[in-house]
Parts: C-alpha cells; structure tokens; sequence
C-alpha cells in the first residue's frame, strides 16, 4: 500500500532539513543587544569599556623616587597619560584621529649602549641592523635640558600590519643616568608631531637631581618562555656574565634535521631539542655571552656539575682538544656523567668561542646514546655559523 | 522517476551506506590521535564530503562521503522504504516501529548537531550571572554605552571586511589565528617591531600557535584588524580572547607572579586587559574578543562552593586529598515569573532550568583554595539541546517494535505448532 509518491517525499525532506539547517545557522550572524550597565549581573565584565582606566589597588607605582623630578613644557595637543613600567613621564600626541606614544624612561648606566638601542629600534620598525661605523651617519644632534644629545629618526614598513612605523628618540647621557626620549607610532603622525617633540625636548629641565638611577626591574626573573633581554643595563641584572646586548641576534647557521626549536630560556639565543625512539632526548643550548662568560674553566667546571662529575683544574684545561670555526679557535669539551634526576648515564659535548668582546657556548647535553650519535650535527652546526657584522 | 525512486529504496544503497558509515567511524576514531576531537569531529563528520585524512602522522588520499551525508541518504532511504515497501499489517507492525524508532534516532542525532549548544558559567561564591560562555565559540564585541555589537568570529575570515549597520566603520580583517600565544614586551628588550602600536600590542607580542588538538587544552583566538571609516583608517589593532577572557588574564596573572612577583604581574594583566577603543562621531567604541556570550532570561547566583574529600586521605604528598563531592548551592532568580530560590547542584544531579540544563563541571574550592587565600568558585556546564529526548524515544521506539516483531512471531510459531500437534 503506497500513501504518498515519493515525488512528494523529496522536497518535504529537504525542506524540513533546510528549516533545521536555518535554525542552527542564526547563530553566525552579527547580533545587537543593549545591556543594563547598572544591574551588576548583566555588564560584560571584560568588555573593554569595563577595564580598569588606572592600575588595580594594591599595585606598586613605579619607584621613581631617586630620580630628578622631570619637568617640561606639554606641547599643544599632546595628553599626559598614566605611568606605567619604566615611564617617568608618558603622552599621547595625536594627529587626524591617529594616535603616537612618547615616552621618558631613564635606565642607569649604559643602558646597552646606543648602538645597540638604535639597532633593537631599527628592528621594531622592521629594518635590518646597521654595523656600528654607520651609527653617526643616523645620528642628529639636539639640546635637551640645555645639554647635547643624540637623536635618531628610523622608520620602516610593518612587516605585521604593512603600517608605516616610525620612531624618534634621543638619547641623553646624563651623570650615571641614560635618559630614553622616544615618540612612536604611525609614520604621518610622527612627522606631524617632530617639530613638537623637539621643543619639548628643549623645554624639559631636571629638578634637584638625587643622581640615583631607578629602581630596576628585576628581569633576571622573568618566565622561561620570555625572549632574553638585550638593550638593558647589565649592572641591573645582578650577574657576572650577562648576555652581550645583542645576545638575540642569531647566527645565520644550518640546523641539522631532526633538531626541532625549543622555547627560549633566558639568556639563551636558540634552543633545540633532539629527540630519539622512546623517551631519550638531548638539547641544545646556544648562548652568548659578554667577555669570556664567567671563564672556561667555571664553565666546565659547571657543566661537570651538572653531570655529576668532579670539578676539573686549571691545568687540564690544556689537554683539552680545540677546533676550527668560521670565528677563529674554539675548544671542544666532552663530559660523560649522569643525569642526577634520572640516574640515567648521560653525556654532554660543549664548544666555546670566544669571538671579539664575546663568547659563544654551543652546549649538546643529554642522554649518552643521543648525544654520541648528535656530536658530529653538533660541530656541522656550530662550524655552519656565520655571525653578525660586527661580532 | 521510477529509476530514482527504486535507487532510494534499495536495500543495496542502505548496505552501501552503512559499509561507508563504517569505514568513516573507523577512520574518523583513528584521526582523532592526529586531528584532535573537534578537529576530527568537524572534518569527518559534520562533513558532507570527506578529502584526505590524517592517520597515523600520514597523509592518505582518500574521499570518503562525510557524515552529514551518509546520515542525510539513509533518512531518504529510510523514509522511502517506509512509505513505499512497507505495509500497515499485523505482521509487519514491529518491523515498522523499529524502524521509525530509528528515523527518529537519525532526524535527532541531526537536530542535535544543529540545534545545541554547550556552555560554561563561572562564577566565585556570591558572584551572580545571568550568561553563560561558549568554551569553542568566539565573538568580536564593540560595546558603546549600553549596546553590544557582537560579531561571531567564523564572520571574520582573513582579508574580508566586516560591516554593520550598527557601526560606522567597516572591519579588516588582516590576520586571523584560530590560536594564539602572547608574551610581554618588555619596555626594553624588543626586538621585532610591535604588531601594532595601538593599543595592547604595543606591550604585548601575539603571535600564531599551532592549534591545539587534544580535549585538555584550548585554541585561544586572535585577530589583527584595521578598522576603516568610509574617508580613513582609523588604525590597526590586535583583538585577541588572551584580553578579553578574565580567566585568561587571571592565567597570565599568575604565571608571571611566579616569576616576576605580583607587583610586576598585576601590572602586566592590567596592561593586558587595558581597553582599546576607538571614537567615531563622538561616540567612544570599545572593542575585545571574548568567548560568545549567551544571555538568559533569568540569573544564577552561586551561594557556597563545597569540595569535600575521604577521610584520612589528605596528606603531605598528595594535599589535595581523594575528592568525595562537588557541589554549588545556587539561587535562581527570574524577574519574569518572579521564581526566587535556592537548588544544588552536584555530580549526576544536574539543574534542569530554562530550556538549559546545568552540570557541575569544575571546581576551585578545596581546602588549598582556601589556605592560598582565594575565593571558592565553581565552573557550571551549561547544555542547551531541545532534541535531548529524541534519543530515548528513539531507542525506546526500537526496542518495542522489536519486543513486538518477536511476540509476533513467538504466537504465531506456538499456534502452528499447537495446530500441528492436535
């Protein structure tokens, strides 16, 4: 017995499907709603408009105690803005609905050296470094607080967002104190606000000077995923042998297959983990490090430690083997040991080259099987290096 | 026609269909070690056509039909055989139950895919919400004054603009990042230029990760966007749900206090989920990516958090001790039907309220929580399916038609062979 022809069946079906279909597919469209803002339960409580204009209680203001106090004409246009990290003054300058930051951080000491300043702004414009000869070439003098100062005018493309980005800073030798004065943003805006920025750079004058640098953050606890620091001053790091300020730049070098990228640690330039059937595995650490890092000889000395190994003396230094690389000589250090946490035998092979006013580590350690079949990629790696002009 | 109509009702197609579901179940289950859950759940199954798979850490060229029409063809071919083989007699009367049951099973099963929602409602002890958060679905809000602009973000596909009555300017989409990961830019260790220098990306760095593939972990979205006004850009910025989801900044929060101290870290959240906004006309829009919102018409308001333990099973190597119960204590609150009171909710006894039903699904309220000075707060899973009971008809259906089919027979045999015997 037919009740209905299937000729009616069909469309019914693909119509009750397609209502059901249109059902769930509402929930794609751009919706518009209006929400109480006095009834607590109902605000976005993260919607931006929500947030916190200033700093939650309880925070720290930044310790800007020791400083001179900052004092300066507000150009026309410009709006003082809260303090927040290192700032000791902060603006908006704004131009066609276009906004730049201009910010005031004083660091002690050398603060990385201008050269290493210009070339980490060079990078945030997304330009590539320049070699130390040419740094006068960019430089502009400036008088700030009646005293001379250099200015540097960089600007790129955005290789993120395609935006012309632009930075003007200054950077004032003052006593023990490296003042940064910095305006950057949008490339239309920060030529609209130069002129601008340069009076104010001359209207500003320190107030009773206590001659103390600020209070620094202490970065040498920073999590282990963060990039290392470079640019800083190394006398606020609290260590002997602190990363040269351009620690971050890599070597151009071919990476053996097999080795994948790891997250960064501090102070480290590149890290790679090797892994092997079942759990063995070995990494590799590349660091570089100011001078001669602490010493060959406390180097070994620490990594025997973290084999389990006794400490070596200065004399065994000379039977260690050395080896050719694109830098000049470096010297081969092989541990045998084990991994204090596994009890597993364990091997490390380091190379250290001490390259200019730097010393470059290549350390392979891990377990013994992965390490000796890895020694040779790791020596291939280290001799592939080529490194920054420069270094 | 005839040929058309004798293709759906063969039972060669149902034979077919059900040899493709196979092969797909078993692939679909074998993928989800590569592809993830939801990874393998959206491309084998909420598919009408399968192209390549992922198994085994290899690529294998195969086209398979996807779920969505292996279940579509089988409803045809159900329904069809229905109508036009069966009969209404005694005999086949099971028969017919049974598999109506299972056209049941199938049209559920599909309402469900389209029709519900899952959800989560968090919330610390006195804390009252009348919304809950999709933990898969995101959306761009603009929030002007009271209004909410909403735009899911499967609408914002790389290199399309966006644009909507309720704003005067359109929106760009430059980058999009299924998931992502951010990292403070310290004020003096940046290398590469910011993605923008408005607003959070000029302290934060976001960047593309791989999406996450297992169920323990999620994609965190974001997106790059440049906001244009029919005359001019009003500039770029980085939406992403790392600010505007405050457990995600509360997880920011507490990874760097570790290390940098909780001065520093509250510093850091703050600057994360800082507002950015944009004015145009005079009007001030703030703007965030979150996890889609869903509002209801009445509040929950979570009264006490309780996480008890065994006995005798906390101890110095295991503090968090063996859990015994979870349980919210919550009020209701409707203003429509003006219903006030109070429910618990606790593992296997979930509230069933509003068209939503609400399982207890996570819980901060142990006795660390409270020696680590925080507040006791609970985590709701709130489901919304209205073909929840599709299934249980369904199977019930099957089941007595079978029940039926048997008796049936069992009658008939036994009558035969009385017939037989006298």
């Amino acid at each position: 017995m037919k009740l209905f022809a299937c000729s009616n069946i069909l469309p019914l079906m693909a119509a009750s499907l397609l209502v059901a279909a249109l059902a769930g597919c509402g929930r794609d469209s751009v919706k518009v709603y209006n929400v109480d803002t006095n009834d607590t339960t109902s605000v976005p409580s993260q919607t931006a408009g929500a947030m916190p204009m200033t700093m939650p209680n309880g925070l720290p203001a930044p310790d800007n105690s020791g400083l001179p106090k900052l004092k300066y004409k507000l150009p026309e246009g410009w709006k003082e803005k809260p303090l927040t990290q290192m700032r000791v003054a902060s603006f908006d300058a704004s131009a066609g609905g276009k906004q730049v930051d201009v910010s005031v951080i004083p660091l002690g000491g050398m603060a990385g050296g201008d050269f290493a300043n210009v070339n980490r702004w060079l990078g945030q414009v997304g330009q590539p470094p320049i070699a130390e000869a040419e740094l006068p070439k960019l430089t502009e003098k400036v008088e700030v607080a009646g005293q001379p100062a250099d200015l540097y005018d960089l600007a790129g493309t955005n290789a993120g967002s395609g935006n012309v980005e632009r930075i003007i800073a200054t950077i004032l030798h003052s006593g023990d104190t490296a003042w940064f004065f910095k305006m950057n943003g949008d490339g239309d805006v920060v030529e609209q606000n130069k002129s601008a920025f340069i009076a104010f750079l001359k209207s500003v004058e320190f107030g009773a000077p206590s001659g103390a640098a600020p209070a620094a953050m202490d970065m040498s606890q920073l999590p282990p995923s963060h990039p290392p620091i470079g640019g800083m001053d190394m006398s606020m790091m609290g260590g002997a042998s602190m990363p040269s300020a351009d620690a971050t730049s890599k070597p151009a070098w071919t990476v053996p297959s097999g080795w994948q990228e790891g997250p960064l640690a501090q102070f480290l330039t590149a890290k790679y983990v090797i892994k092997r059937s079942g759990d063995e595995t070995a990494e590799v650490n590349v660091s570089a490090l100011n001078g001669d890092g602490g010493g060959l000889l406390s180097n070994i000395n620490r990594w025997r430690a973290q084999l389990a190994q006794s400490p070596i003396a200065g004399a065994d230094l000379a039977k260690l083997a050395t080896m050719d690389m694109s830098g000049g000589k470096a010297t081969l250090v092989e541990i045998s040991g084990t991994n204090p946490r596994t009890s597993k035998p364990a091997e490390l092979v380091g190379i250290v080259l001490p390259l200019g006013n730097q010393t470059w580590f290549y350390k392979l350690m891990g377990d013994a099987t992965v390490v000796s079949q890895q020694k040779a990629a790791l020596i291939q790696f280290a001799q592939s290096a080529k490194y920054p002009a420069g270094q | 026609m005839k040929k058309i109509v004798d293709f759906f009702i063969s039972l060669k197609l149902t034979v077919v269909l059900l040899a493709f579901a196979i092969v797909l179940v078993f692939v679909g289950t074998l993928a989800q070690a590569d592809e993830g859950l939801y990874g393998a759940q959206a491309h084998y199954f909420k598919q009408w056509i399968v192209i390549g798979a992922h198994i085994f850490g290899h690529e294998i060229p195969l086209i398979l039909p996807g779920g969505y029409l292996i279940g579509t063809l089988l409803l045809v071919n159900l329904v069809c055989t229905h109508i036009y083989r069966f009969q209404f007699t005694w005999k086949k009367l099971g028969i017919q139950i049974a598999h109506a049951g299972i056209i049941v099973l199938l049209v559920g099963q599909l309402s469900t895919d389209l029709l519900s929602r899952e959800l989560q409602m968090h919330f610390t002890e006195g804390e009252t919400r009348n919304y809950s958060d999709s933990s898969t679905d995101f959306e761009l809000i603009f929030v002007a004054g009271d209004q909410v602009i909403s735009i899911p973000y499967k609408l914002l596909k790389p290199g399309q603009e966006v644009e909507t009555a309720a704003l005067p300017f359109a929106i760009r989409v430059k980058a999009r990042w299924h998931n992502s990961d951010v990292n403070f830019r310290a004020p003096m260790l940046a290398k590469a230029p910011a993605l923008t220098t408005n607003g959070i990306a000029a302290n934060f760095d976001f960047k593309r990760a791989e999406d996450i593939k297992t169920t323990d972990q999620r994609n965190i979205p974001s997106v790059v966007i440049e906001l244009l006004t029919p005359t001019n850009s009003l500039g770029t910025w980085v939406a992403s749900v790392w600010a505007g989801d405050p457990a995600l900044v509360d997880t920011v929060r507490s990874s760097y206090a570790q290390s940098v101290g909780m001065g520093m870290a509250q510093t850091i959240a703050s600057q994360l989920a800082a507002p950015q906004t944009v004015t145009v006309g005079g009007k001030q829009y703030s703007f965030t990516m979150r996890p889609m919102r869903i509002y209801h018409p009445f509040s929950l308001t979570l009264l006490k958090a309780t996480h008890t333990v065994y006995p005798g099973t906390i101890t110095p190597t295991d503090p968090e001790g063996i859990p015994k119960d979870f349980r919210s204590r919550v009020r209701i609150d409707n203003p429509q039907t003006g219903e006030k009171r109070e429910v618990e909710i606790s593992m296997n006894h979930p509230l069933r309220y509003g068209g939503f039903t609400f399982y207890q699904y996570q819980m901060d309220a142990g006795q660390l929580t409270r020696q680590a000075g925080r507040a006791a707060s609970s985590v709701l899973s709130v489901v919304r399916n209205p073909s929840w009971l599709t299934p249980y008809v369904g199977c019930t259906m099957v089941g007595v038609g079978m029940v039926i089919q048997f008796v049936y027979h069992l009658i008939r045999f036994i009558t035969k062979r009385q017939t037989k015997n006298t």
